[in-house]
């Protein structure tokens, strides 16, 4: 997994925004053992160019104009294994961090950390070693040791329509949307999240969230 | 005196007067029985054939006639024929007068009597004197020859005139001497009596009378003796009626001499007095009617009631027809004849006629429906009620004798019938018929005026009875609307409808049932009122139920969309069955509950209580119908307002997404061009490096900023428990991005009900806050809790220039959503002015947390 670091590490950038591609390139273009191979605006092109570019590392943000950037993620993953991938993304790497590691990126950093982060962020996937942020991989390692314990046994407590909310919640629906789905009302939906919490020892609704999210995905 | 003879046209001899056989031929059969009589005689034939020609002429005559006399001397007659009497000529009687003429002397004749006169002249001739005295005395029987004559013509024409009146006249009269023998009879009596001129100087005793009570001998006897009239009826042989009157006959001076009985003929006059007599009766019996009919039309104007006047009316015409027992039928209902007055019946007979089909098949329906009166004379024998049922109630009765009469209104319409009964056969006149057409129709004039009249008060009953519900439904829907309209929130507004509806129709508890969030196919009780502390046992009762389809009183009427009106304890005891204790102990004895529709669909029901009896109000009902259009707007109004609020929340979700993606994005870029600016300018320019290294610093600050931003608006979820926290969140985002300090104080007095509470009220706090920064230009902010058991309040507290002077016509669409916000979960949300400046912005939210807007969460029910 780790990289020659003598030589020069070709990297592709795949973002949407020519401000951010620019932005990367004048912050790569500082570091001497780095070098741009490639910029794709879409899930397309940046196919295309890891064909002819030959990267080391893919740039990918989640959002991008032609799909979604795990898509892109699973893609490379298939067509180029070789190519370490490392997300940029504006989006709550609460919410999709986990997710994007699962379709084989080796990295999260949102953009915000990016601005003095992304090259030990890229350094640190070059290293052959996964990179989220530090409040993340807290949060993570958290969940695996409860997950240990007995995550699949607490889920078998659930009742099967306690399941179904659980799912919905997965899929990213409000209460709400929950509620109007299953014809019951909110204050019923409440019930079960509070109920589906507590039988699955959560602290708050982001973890509820967190958890179901990680949970429909590996469905 | 000549002699004279009254004749007939004919010649037959009536009467003789004087010497008158040397005129008459003997009679040429054998002599009657009464030999003086003149019987048989007749006229000798010259003197008829001067009758026969006066007789032609018909008028006087007096030819000269050669007569030979008693002494067979050839004379000369004056014959006088004369007609009495002004009949006819061929009936008429006429008077003969035979008048000797003094004879025309022969020669010899007239020899001889100068001879005697020479010779009575010798004789007298030495007495001259004589002769002048005998010349006096001469003279002096001349005069009184003449008045002789004159006394002789006018006895004669007295005798004329009495004859004619005696022949003229009808009356049978008979004058007797004093010894009682016939005198003088008139033509009348002649025929009467049958008495012939043979008969005069014949006693009266001889008479043979046919007449019955007529005793003339006697009555005579008794007049002659008393001097005093008699007057005796007496009786004809063919049943003619006489009146006979015994006068005496008194002379010139004064003596007695004899009597006169005089025969008058009555029948006639009987026979017009009994016909006077009975007409008399008959006019007395009309008047006394008419003075009945007059007593009771003037009865009818006075303002009695309609039995009573129908008494009045029936006894008038039980008095007019004479009769026992009496009725007035009524066509009351439509369809039937009920009994509205009678006299003298008894039970048995009231009961089978009380109330009658107006199509039965029996007498009275004929009368009906010939709108014909029926007059039964016997009701045993006659054919009417032949086999009929109601013989033997009649029987039973005593009725032996009927009539119905109808009563019919001005317009013909067929109002009932006025009958009268008999207990014997009765025969009814043509004027009881007449007073009884008349009595009815006084009776149908007056049963069309009440019943007319009785339409009209009914009529203006009901008008007035419509202005007052008209006037208390306009005051009601004023206030209704009125109410949903000013109140801070529709279930503010619905609860003010409420306590209105409970105040007009004095009801105690009042509860607006609406559909269970947490079961779509019950109702719980969302908004009460109740007016008394002593209700509250039942109000709290009814507070916690929920009530699914047909379940209790609500779910029956939720179910069904019928209103249900309980007025019996029983009835209460069944449809309360988990209120029932409660509503025993608050003495409630009537209940309503109305469904409240949403288009076709029942959305709600309003339910009802009180202390005492409620009769089922259809105006209530109905009202409620309005009331529900009312709510509806004010749903509608809701619903554009919730899709204002969300459109202004898609508006806002749009840009933020556009700022977090492109205002992000470009800050990202930014803050990279910076670092990297930064380290390749490392080497060159230290001074440059500082500041690309800001930049990036900045950049990486907006894009925080950006992202807390976003975070703020778009929170996940906010749940009961982390409400506060979630609050202090935005206080310290607020305070970082605007840098205006914003506290939070206190802490929820009661957990909030929801997320959903918790969330609009999270919202609220924000707006209020955005306000206070951007259109307050607050210095400090303070997120304040309060509220009392029962109740959660959240105020934001800003020291700005007051919302008055905000000067910014943006808080409009703002101020409005927290309102919808604060409804929508059935708080209320106050601005007011600070006490030290500023504005203060609260939502109170009540324990008891209402249901969502009804139409929100109303289920998917099939359509009735």
């Amino acid at each position: 997994m780790s990289t020659d670091l003598s030589s020069s590490v070709r990297i592709l950038v795949v973002d949407d925004h020519p401000i951010v591609r620019l932005g990367i390139r004048q912050m790569i273009a500082a570091e001497p053992r780095l070098t741009i191979c490639g910029e794709a605006e879409s899930a397309k092109s940046a196919l295309r160019l890891v064909e002819s570019s030959k990267p080391d590392l893919a740039l990918v943000d989640l959002s991008l104009e032609d799909g979604t950037g795990l898509e892109l993620i699973r893609t490379l993953r298939e067509v180029a294994p070789a190519v370490q991938i490392l997300v940029l993304s504006m989006h709550d790497e609460a919410l999709f961090a986990e997710r994007a590691l699962r379709a084989g990126a080796r990295g999260y950093i949102m953009k915000q950390e990016a601005i003095d982060g992304l090259v030990n962020a890229i350094q640190e996937v070059l290293a052959g070693r996964l990179f989220v942020s530090r409040r993340m991989s807290q949060s993570i390692l958290e969940r695996l040791g409860h997950d240990t314990s007995n995550s699949a046994g607490q889920l078998g407590n659930l009742t099967d329509r306690e399941l179904e909310v659980f799912e919905l919640i997965g899929r990213g629906m409000s209460t709400a949307a929950i509620a109007e789905q299953l014809d019951v009302s909110v204050k019923t939906i409440e019930t079960y999240r509070s109920n589906i919490k507590s039988k699955l020892d959560l602290k708050d609704a982001t973890d509820l969230i967190r958890f179901a999210v990680a949970w429909t995905e590996r469905l | 005196v000549s002699p004279a003879a009254l004749v007939t046209s004919a010649g037959r001899i009536i009467r003789l007067y004087g010497a008158m056989d040397p005129f008459l031929d003997p009679p040429a059969g054998t002599p009657s029985r009464r030999e003086a009589s003149s019987a048989g005689k007749t006229l000798k034939r010259m003197f008829l054939a001067a009758l026969t020609l006066a007789v032609r002429q018909n008028r006087e005559i007096a030819p000269k006639v050669p007569h030979r006399n008693m002494h067979g001397h050839r004379v000369t007659l004056r014959l006088t024929v004369r007609p009495v009497g002004s009949a006819a000529a061929a009936d008429r009687h006429w008077l003969m007068v035979f008048e000797e003429l003094p004879a025309r002397g022969t020669r010899a004749k007239k020899l001889g009597r100068l001879q005697q006169l020479r010779s009575d002249l010798r004789s007298t001739k030495p007495a001259e004197r004589q002769v002048e005295e005998m010349e006096t005395i001469n003279q002096e029987l001349n005069t009184l020859n003449e008045q002789l004559e004159d006394k002789v013509r006018a006895l004669t024409a007295v005798n004329d005139d009495l004859a004619n009146l005696l022949v003229a006249s009808d009356v049978a009269s008979v004058f007797l001497d004093t010894d009682l023998r016939i005198k003088r009879f008139t033509t009348g009596a002649a025929q009467l009596l049958n008495l012939l001129l043979t008969d005069i100087d014949q006693p009266v005793a001889h008479l043979a009378s046919d007449l019955v009570g007529a005793d003339f001998v006697e009555y005579a006897r008794e007049v002659l003796e008393t001097g005093a009239p008699i007057e005796r009826p007496a009786l004809g042989p063919g049943g003619q009626k006489y009146f006979l009157r015994v006068l005496p006959y008194r002379a010139a001076d004064q003596t007695m001499q004899g009597v006169v009985l005089t025969l008058f003929n009555v029948t006639a006059l009987t026979t017009i007095e009994r016909e006077l007599r009975d007409t008399k009766e008959q006019l007395s019996a009309d008047l006394r009617r008419m003075s009945r009919l007059h007593e009771v039309s003037t009865g009818l104007v006075r303002e009695a009631d309609l039995r009573e006047l129908l008494d009045d009316i029936l006894a008038a015409a039980i008095e007019i027809t004479e009769a026992d027992m009496g009725l007035i039928q009524l066509v009351e209902p439509p369809g039937f004849l009920t009994i509205a007055a009678q006299h003298g019946f008894a039970k048995p007979f009231l009961d089978f006629f009380r109330q009658v089909r107006l199509d039965t098949d029996n007498a009275c329906g004929a009368a009906i429906a010939g709108r014909r009166r029926l007059v039964v004379e016997d009701v045993i024998t006659g054919p009417v009620f032949e086999g009929a049922s109601c013989l033997n109630i009649l029987r039973t009765a005593r009725v032996r004798a009927l009539q119905s009469t109808p009563l019919m209104g001005r317009a013909g319409q067929f109002v009932g019938l006025l009958s009268t009964h008999f207990r014997t056969r009765h025969h009814f006149t043509d004027s009881e018929r007449q007073w009884l057409d008349l009595l009815a129709r006084q009776a149908a004039d007056l049963i069309v005026r009440r019943q007319t009249e009785q339409q009209l008060v009914e009529a203006q009953g009901e008008l007035e009875h419509r202005v007052v519900d008209r006037t208390k439904w306009l005051t009601l829907m004023h206030d209704v609307t009125r109410a949903i309209n000013d109140a801070p929130s529709w279930d503010e507004g619905l609860r003010q409808v409420l306590h209105r509806i409970c105040e007009t129709e004095h009801w105690q508890i009042g509860l607006i049932y609406l559909v269970d969030r947490d079961n779509p196919d019950g109702i719980a009780p969302v908004i009460s009122w109740f007016d008394d502390k002593r209700y509250r046992p039942f109000h709290e009762a009814s507070e916690g139920q929920r009530f699914t389809h047909r379940q209790s009183l609500p779910g029956r009427v939720y179910a069904d969309g019928i209103p249900l009106w309980l007025n019996e304890p029983e009835q209460l005891i069944e449809l309360l069955p988990t209120r029932r204790e409660a509503a025993t102990a608050t003495g409630l004895r009537a209940a309503a509950a109305l469904p409240i529709r949403f288009g076709r669909d029942v959305i709600s029901v309003l339910e009802l209580f009180s202390d005492r009896a409620h009769t089922p109000n259809e105006v209530l009902a109905n009202l409620m119908n309005d009331v529900c259009v009312q709510i509806g707007k004010v749903l509608e109004r809701e619903h554009s307002k919730a899709q204002l609020s969300d459109l202004i929340w898609r508006e806002q979700q749009g840009l933020l997404h556009t700022l977090h993606d492109s205002l992000g994005q470009t800050l990202t870029g930014l803050g990279m061009l910076a670092t990297g600016l930064s380290q390749r300018l490392r080497v060159a320019d230290v001074g440059a490096v500082e500041s690309a290294t800001q930049i990036a610093h900045l950049a990486q600050q907006a894009l925080a900023e950006v992202r807390l931003l976003s975070r703020n608006l778009f929170p996940l979820e906010i749940e009961t428990e982390s409400f506060l926290a979630a609050l202090e969140q935005l206080a310290l985002t607020t305070t970082l991005v605007h840098n205006v300090p914003v506290q939070v104080l206190g802490h929820p007095s009661e957990a909030l009900r929801d997320g959903v509470v918790a969330t609009q009220l999270y919202r609220i706090v924000q707006e209020a806050l955005t306000n206070a920064v951007k259109h307050a230009h607050a210095r400090t902010i303070a997120i304040q809790f309060g509220g009392e058991p029962g109740l959660t309040s959240v105020s934001v507290i800003d020291d700005g220039v007051g919302i008055q002077n905000a000067g910014d016509k943006h808080d409009g669409a703002g101020l409005g959503i927290m309102k919808y916000r604060a409804s929508s979960i059935g708080g209320v949300l106050t601005v007011e002015a600070g006490t030290g400046g500023g504005t203060v912005v609260t939502c109170t939210v009540r324990g008891i947390s209402p249901q969502a807007l009804p139409y929100k969460n109303r289920p998917r029910r099939r359509q009735r």
